[in-house]
């Protein structure tokens, strides 16, 4: 499905990414783990167009997208979903969602039109069409929440909005980048419950993560990316008692460690 | 007592001339971060057209004319954008406004050579063309008719920006255009669209005075210091701020004109001075991140 051959990518003078090759194939659900600085988060970048992959190929189904610009990756059905709180502030929810939702009927200038069934694009991915009211019954949280500034809602409320937003667009395969990033434990395990329901719907996804633990629990295969290369890949169940790993993300276990005992 | 109501009249429809201006030049800001100085160019086009449109004869076709002003506007804004604006979001401030300086002054070329160097003037339509008496005086009705497009168009970008998907997303783009892009939306035509509009406004604007005032080369310059003022004291990006300022600014050369008359342009930058000491960021305005 989703397949990077060789791809490097630049910070101004910085090699960042050298020469990264990892594949997602259809339905499956893989993690790219590295410790802070590996390049993560340049790599989803690079996927979704954000940053040039230069050189090297990235294919959706056979699809070349590493020449496309961002807006163009996102319409061939790769959904991103950025750490962190970045959610657009000062839009309540219901409009985020609605906005995700507008999506589905093509381009902004349709954006004028507003409410009104779907009508346009056909479902491209795994468990489509998304609609919000599906989106709502997964979280039932966010229909509570549709009147509040999505910039007022918790880290926990904010992975489910940007998560909800992304599903809208009904993509074919979704880029996590550290889901569980600012999470208390017990939000952690629900972002598990929500990967594994996606899981079983048939999505693809791809996991940036530093938690083992919380990612061990709903991939099939994982990566582990170190200064810009993939030093290894290997299936979920090889890799959890893989002491490289451990011993690469020694960081990153420690912080699952501690926010077990809070 | 007379002589309030007409100044009140023309405080209010040079106030809401101004924000039909500024309104497009404070969106664009708004959304794109662009210090637009051909602004002044799409407004002096869009009143040039006018008088094209309207040669000697005036009744119906003032409205096409009016029209005509406004989109003669968003043509040259549509050119603009995809030629030069474009190539200039990453750039400094300085850079932009260097840029776009550049195309007034090609624009005031191009607009010499259509319509020459003398000044016309234009008539308003027959039915606004007399008074209306309001408490003992006679208010211009295009006066009237000018205050109530202001409002109209103040009403619309609020409806727009609060309301329409459109203006949820251009409020999303302020704010984080990359996702926006990665939500799948176009920046490029959606900034066009920005731009566009603000164009649009402009030339409206142009159109709107027309038959208020001659219309000559140089009013490019002129409108852009006085929008320039305006969309500083309500704070760059802020529609409503853009009205506030208006407000301030047409009040300021009403009483200028009133009291001051040596004195009346001194007036609007003394209004500025003391809003910007106390406000540094405009009335309205946040301070940039
Ligand atoms: N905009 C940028 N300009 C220059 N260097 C950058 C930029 N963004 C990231 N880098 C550098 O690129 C490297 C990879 O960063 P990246 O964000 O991809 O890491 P990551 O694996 O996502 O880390 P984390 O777990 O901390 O999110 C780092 O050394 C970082 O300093
Ligand atoms: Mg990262």
């Amino acid at each position: 499905m989703l397949t990077l051959d060789n791809v490097h990518a630049y910070y101004g003078d910085a090699h960042i990414l050298q020469g990264v090759s990892l594949a997602v194939g259809a339905g499956e659900v893989v993690a790219l783990f590295g410790r802070n600085g590996a390049g993560k988060t340049t790599t989803m970048r690079t996927i979704m167009g954000l940053n040039r992959a230069a050189p090297g190929h990235i294919t959706l189904d056979g699809t070349e997208l590493s020449r496309l610009p961002a807006h163009r990756v996102a319409r061939a059905g790769v959904g991103y979903v950025p750490s962190g709180r970045r959610v657009f502030a000062a839009l309540t929810t219901g409009q985020c969602l609605s906005l995700a939702a507008g999506r589905q009927r093509g381009g902004w200038a349709r954006a004028w039109r507003q409410g009104g069934s779907a009508d346009g694009s056909p479902p491209a991915g795994p468990g489509n069409p998304w609609t919000i009211d599906r989106v709502h019954s997964i979280f039932p949280k966010l229909v509570e929440l549709a009147d509040r500034r999505a910039g007022l809602l918790s880290g926990g409320e904010q992975q489910m909005l940007k998560l909800g937003q992304a599903l809208l667009r009904n993509p074919r395969i979704l880029l996590l980048d550290e889901p569980s990033e600012g999470l208390a434990p017990a939000v952690v395990a629900e972002m598990s419950q929500w990967i594994t329901t996606l899981r079983q719907e048939g999505m693809s996804v791809l996991i940036a993560e530093q938690n083992v633990r919380f990612t061990m629990a709903v991939i099939d295969r994982g990566y582990l990316l170190a200064k810009g290369r993939i030093r290894f890949e290997a299936a979920a169940r090889d890799l959890a008692g893989s002491p490289e790993l451990h011993e690469h993300l020694a960081m990153g276990t420690a912080r699952t460690d501690l926010g077990d005992r809070q | 007592m007379h002589s309030l109501v007409l100044d009140i009249a023309g405080t209010l429809s040079a106030a809401a001339n101004l924000f039909v201006v500024a309104a497009g030049l404070t969106l664009v800001f708004g959304a794109m971060r662009i210090i637009n100085m051909a602004h002044g160019s799409f407004y002096m086009y869009g009143a040039f057209a006018v008088t094209t449109v309207l040669g000697v004869g005036a009744g119906w076709r003032f409205w096409l004319a009016l029209l005509a002003g406004a989109v003669v506007a968003a043509v040259a804004g549509l050119t603009v954008e995809v030629t030069v604006i474009r190539r200039l979001y990453d750039a400094e401030h300085l850079t932009q406004l260097l840029a776009t300086y550049a195309v007034l002054l090609i624009f005031a070329d191009i607009g010499q050579r259509i319509w020459g160097t003398g000044y016309r003037t234009v008539n308003p339509p027959p039915v606004l063309a007399s008074g209306i008496s309001i408490a003992g005086g006679q208010v211009p009705r295009y006066q009237l008719f000018v205050i109530g497009v202001g409002a109209a168009v103040g009403l619309a970008l609020w409806l727009m920006l609060a309301r329409t998907r459109f203006g949820w997303l251009l409020r999303a783009a302020v704010q984080d255009p990359e996702s926006v892009a990665t939500g799948g939306t176009n920046l490029a035509w959606l900034r066009t669209g920005v731009f566009v509009i603000g164009a649009f406004l402009a030339g409206l604007g142009g159109a709107l005075i027309a038959p208020m005032q001659s219309i000559a080369p140089g009013m490019d310059v002129s409108i852009i210091v006085s929008v320039f003022i305006v969309v500083t004291i309500g704070g760059l990006g802020s529609v409503a701020g853009a009205a506030l300022g208006a407000l301030l600014i047409g009040l300021a050369q009403t009483l200028g004109a009133e009291f001051f008359a040596s004195w009346a342009a001194s007036l609007i930058y003394l209004t500025m001075i003391v809003v910007l000491a106390i406000r540094p960021w405009g009335l309205l305005g946040v301070p940039e991140r």
